[in-house]
């Protein structure tokens, strides 16, 4: 072997020693910024069109749903499957009022809660109302967002976990509004704040309504057609509140 | 062919390489191995602990709502030992039976880390959260009545953010957001709701 080749096999091996010990020590943090297949884009989601293009609407959000079942209210009712059939049944009583409205999800389908906070911050979404059942809840209980003081941004851009900052006042007043028609209604309502996701994270008015099956057997509770349910009790009081939901950002 | 002296220079500086690379490798080991026996000893608790009459809020799910209770226990000095002592006497309210708002027994605090003056990281272990009952109130009782407990017992604390098995997780079980911190104020408006 000529001595060219011996010195560059040396140059070679003294390489390979140097690199060893610093790929050691950097193998921990290459695994750190592999995105964990949590943070990966969930499936699509598609609310049920019901309004034209162009129209503002109330997105109603059944929460839960999928492998996603919720709060066990008892007697094997799942959380998931209620807050959809309550959706449903507000959603056509918000037609028959001449409201427009979607669903988030109109099936027994797993979406993620950053998805669902995409969904709702379409532009045309006046509105976004999650909705939750719960038991031995007295009435219907009305939750607006609750921002953490560092979670505020005072900048120009909203931050994720701030969205909700802009629409944060109209939130409260449409929420109390709400609870005033229902109790107009003889249905009693409060209104809490509670950190709920996603509504920290939607742009929009928002607010979530939680409701008990066990009040009035979930029959009465979730039966569109009758006069005087939950459903048409809710739906009557966001119509009225229109004119506090309806302004464009 | 390569002259004698540059041979033996090329041999040394080859030899000292290898010898480095030996030398770096052991010492990332002797790091580990000091690392690892730090978190493993136990801490020693007893030691700087005295007897204290503490109060700690309790979650009653019958009539959702909270209330306070005193109880004696040992309490360290140390600000984030102590909110890991209060913090572990309001869970094993709920993990003991019979309890007013039954968690888990499985369910425990693994540790609390006091993050500069006044934020505090709380890791719970998977039951904690795998095993809570579902449920807008359930859930707002168990977090409300911890951290409650802690700002009574800890002076100072202004944050508070949960952890499970170290990992930042998005709700409790469903509803409560676990991905965001907990402003103090925040959390004393919502125990209002609950007196």
């Amino acid at each position: 072997m000529r001595w060219t080749e011996k010195l560059k096999f040396a140059t070679a091996i003294a390489l390979l020693c140097c690199a060893i010990p610093v790929l050691r020590a950097h193998e921990q943090s290459w695994y750190q910024v592999r995105p964990s297949p949590a943070t990966s884009p969930p499936a699509t989601v598609s609310p049920s069109p019901a309004a034209p293009q162009n129209e503002l609407f109330v997105l109603l959000d059944p929460s839960h749903g999928g492998d996603d079942k919720g709060a066990v209210l008892g007697n094997h009712v799942l959380e998931k499957d209620v807050t959809l059939a309550f959706a449903r049944a507000v959603r056509k009583q918000l037609l028959d009022r001449g409201v427009a409205s979607r669903l988030l999800r109109d099936g027994d389908i797993t979406i993620s809660l950053q998805r669902r906070a995409e969904a709702a911050n379409d532009p045309h979404v006046a509105l976004y109302v999650a909705l939750h059942a719960g038991r031995r809840i007295p009435g219907m209980r009305l939750y607006t967002p609750v921002l953490s003081l560092t979670t505020r941004d005072p900048g120009s851009f909203l931050s994720w976990p701030a969205a909700q900052q802009v629409s944060l006042k109209r939130s409260e007043s449409i929420a109390q509004q709400v609870a005033k028609e229902l109790g107009k209604e003889n249905l009693s309502a409060s209104v809490l704040a509670a950190p709920l996701r996603p509504l920290s994270n939607i742009v929009a008015p928002a607010m979530a309504v939680e409701i008990s099956p066990e009040q009035g057997g979930s029959g009465a509770l979730l039966n569109s057609d009758s006069e005087r349910t939950p459903a048409s009790a809710l739906a009557a009081a966001i119509a009225v509140s229109r004119n506090q939901w309806s302004l464009r950002q | 062919m390569i002259p004698r002296h540059l041979q033996i220079t090329i041999a040394l500086l080859l030899l000292a390489v290898l010898l480095t690379g030996i030398i770096l490798i052991k010492l990332e080991q002797h790091e580990k191995a000091k690392t690892q026996a730090a978190e493993l000893a136990p801490v020693a608790l007893t030691a700087e602990s005295k007897p204290e009459h503490i109060r700690i809020l309790v979650a009653y799910d019958d009539d959702q709502a909270l209330r306070w209770r005193d109880t004696d226990s040992p309490m360290p000095q140390d600000r984030a030992l102590r909110a890991e002592e209060v913090l572990r006497a309001v869970l094993a309210q709920y993990t003991q039976l019979p309890s007013p708002h039954p968690l888990s027994r499985a369910a425990e605090i693994k540790e609390v880390f006091l993050v500069g003056d006044n934020t505090l990281l709380v890791n719970t272990n998977a039951a904690f959260a795998d095993n809570h009952p579902s449920g807008i109130t359930p859930e707002e009782l168990t977090i409300t009545s911890l951290i409650e407990t802690v700002s009574a017992n800890v002076p100072g604390i202004e944050r508070v953010k949960f952890l499970v098995e170290g990992k930042e997780r998005e709700t409790l079980a469903g509803h409560m957001d676990l991905a965001s911190f907990y402003d103090i104020k925040m959390v004393h408006d919502m125990a209002r709701e609950f007196e």
